[in-house]
């Protein structure tokens, strides 16, 4: 009888520790863990590999200040808060080619609106790491159903730059006017991408000077896609703020209605 | 058996199920995780440590075009060996914040430099990662007259025309095209603005001495000439702010 007890008892204290300690290790690993997004089966392991790597980069960034646009879409310069961000938005990822041979990551609303899917170029092709991020996040952002998936706008008929250029792809000569490559809002993807990065390059205390640089160099680019004057204005004057945080986030609710192609 | 006992015995095969339980939901082979490699779709060739190929004399590798390359291996203090070895874990590595990078990789002596620009020019040119990021830390490390020479030899190189091929135009004409353009133009010539930036930043320097500064002026003088458009006009938009700038 005594035994009996005692064996149970024996029982009862390793599982309890068996229990703790396998809830222990969940924890630990979902707090390392940077993404909760499914990958699909056919995802290689590679590609799953440099993705999830890149997220686990985006996890650690720091910051003690933001812009006003940054707030509003992102919160704080907070690696938690930006890896929130993209779970909040991705819950499924597979593979998909994307309707063309030089695409790197697309949202496909008909195959689902809270998945994305990434090409082999995700690691073919050989972008600095914060470009890929802003590729990732871009394409984030028009998982947003409520917000009309931030369908781009038509870039203007003449797209000229502040210097009374014509607007074109800096590499292909290809001019932009015309197509669905714009945004008319700070929101937007190409906007709120814009935005990330500006801010990851002049408030990221834990970044590379790579890192910052790549991070302006890409997002200037970038900034010419926004054509709504305004909307155009509000992120310059954004950039040059910086404001501490109370740490509030709150969803964007007002998405202007664009163009088709995202 | 006891009620109290009875109860114990209870929570231990619950508590023991609940271990069991943990313990597959934790595990990769339930979670659906599985990858398969898809051969038809995926291209499998295999790609080499882009580093240690700086030691052969002629790569080919891929489909890119076959780069001849003498490296030279220069004789390296036993710090830039380290040195050297850390920047090929960090190209390796994908990790463009290692910290590595702002600090045993912040200064880096002149056999090191000389090394290095030997490796760039046998790194595959469709790397351009790899490529921009040796440029942006020897732009870092602007010293003599060679390390500027080198910056002009990277403007010279031809355009790279497509981020699978440099040596093939992409024959893509569909909306991807301008969707992406912005981040790939720029990676196309991402060891140009690795130059372009390093000059800018040696002209805006109060430290740069007047022949580091007269030999960035001089290179960006000649990128001018640059195939990139957006290179060319940048060179020269900087030069016009410099010499409206020393006018005054």
């Amino acid at each position: 009888m005594r035994i009996r007890i005692q064996f149970t008892k024996a029982i009862f204290t390793i599982s309890l520790v068996a229990v703790s300690a396998l809830q222990a290790k969940a924890s630990i690993q979902s707090a390392l863990s940077t993404t909760v997004a499914k990958f699909d089966s056919n995802v290689p392991a590679d590609i799953k590999k440099q993705m999830i790597d890149d997220l686990a980069f985006m996890g650690t960034i720091k910051g003690d200040q933001v812009s006003g646009l940054h707030k509003e879409i992102f919160g704080a310069m907070n690696g938690d808060g930006y890896v929130t961000f993209f779970n909040d938005r991705v819950a499924k990822i597979g593979m998909n080619g994307c309707g063309s041979p030089i695409a790197v990551a697309c949202v496909i609303p008909l195959m689902g609106s809270n998945k994305m899917w990434i090409t082999q170029n995700y690691i073919k092709f050989s972008h600095p790491q914060i470009a890929r991020l802003m590729v990732v996040y871009h394409e984030s952002r028009h998982t947003e159903k409520k917000n009309g998936n931030w369908m781009h706008a038509k870039c203007p008929k003449p797209f000229v730059d502040e210097h009374g250029q014509p607007v074109k792809s800096i590499w292909t000569g290809a001019e932009l006017a015309g197509e669905d490559a714009c945004d008319v809002t700070p929101y937007g993807s190409y906007g709120s991408s814009t935005i990330l990065l500006k801010n990851v390059a002049k408030f990221c205390s834990n970044c590379t000077e790579k890192v910052k640089q790549d991070a302006n160099l890409y997002s200037n680019d970038q900034l010419k896609r926004v054509i709504d004057a305004q909307a155009h204005r509000k992120m310059v004057a954004d950039f040059g703020q910086g404001s501490m945080l109370p740490g509030q986030r709150r969803g964007i609710q007002n998405p202007i209605p664009q163009g088709r192609r995202f | 058996m006891s009620r109290k006992n009875r109860v114990l015995a209870v929570s231990a095969a619950a508590l023991l199920g609940a271990a069991v339980f943990f313990y597959y939901e934790s595990s990769d082979k339930h979670a659906g995780e599985k990858v398969r490699t898809i051969h038809a779709q995926i291209d499998r060739t295999p790609q080499p440590d882009i580093m240690t190929m700086a030691h052969q004399d002629v790569l080919n590798v891929g489909q890119a075009a076959p780069i001849a390359a003498k490296s030279v291996k220069v004789l390296l203090s036993e710090r830039a060996e380290a040195q050297l070895q850390m920047l090929h874990e960090i190209l390796n590595s994908k990790n463009d914040n290692d910290p590595r990078l702002d600090s045993e990789l912040k200064v880096l002596d002149e056999d090191l430099r000389k090394q290095m620009r030997a490796e760039y020019k046998a790194i595959r040119r469709e790397k351009l990662n790899e490529r921009g990021t040796v440029v942006f830390l020897l732009g870092r490390n602007l010293k003599t007259q060679e390390d500027f020479e080198f910056l002009n030899d990277v403007f010279s190189e031809p355009r790279c025309l497509s981020l699978e091929n440099c040596s093939k135009e992409s024959l893509v004409r569909d909306g991807e095209r301008t969707h992406t353009s912005s981040v790939d133009a720029i990676t196309l010539a991402y060891p140009q603005f690795n130059a372009l930036l390093a000059l800018e930043k040696v002209l805006k320097s109060k430290d740069a001495s007047s022949d580091e500064k007269a030999w960035a002026e001089k290179v960006l003088s000649a990128a001018r000439n640059s195939p990139v458009p957006e290179i060319a006009s940048r060179a020269d938009r900087v030069l016009a702010h410099l010499r409206t700038s020393s006018s005054q």
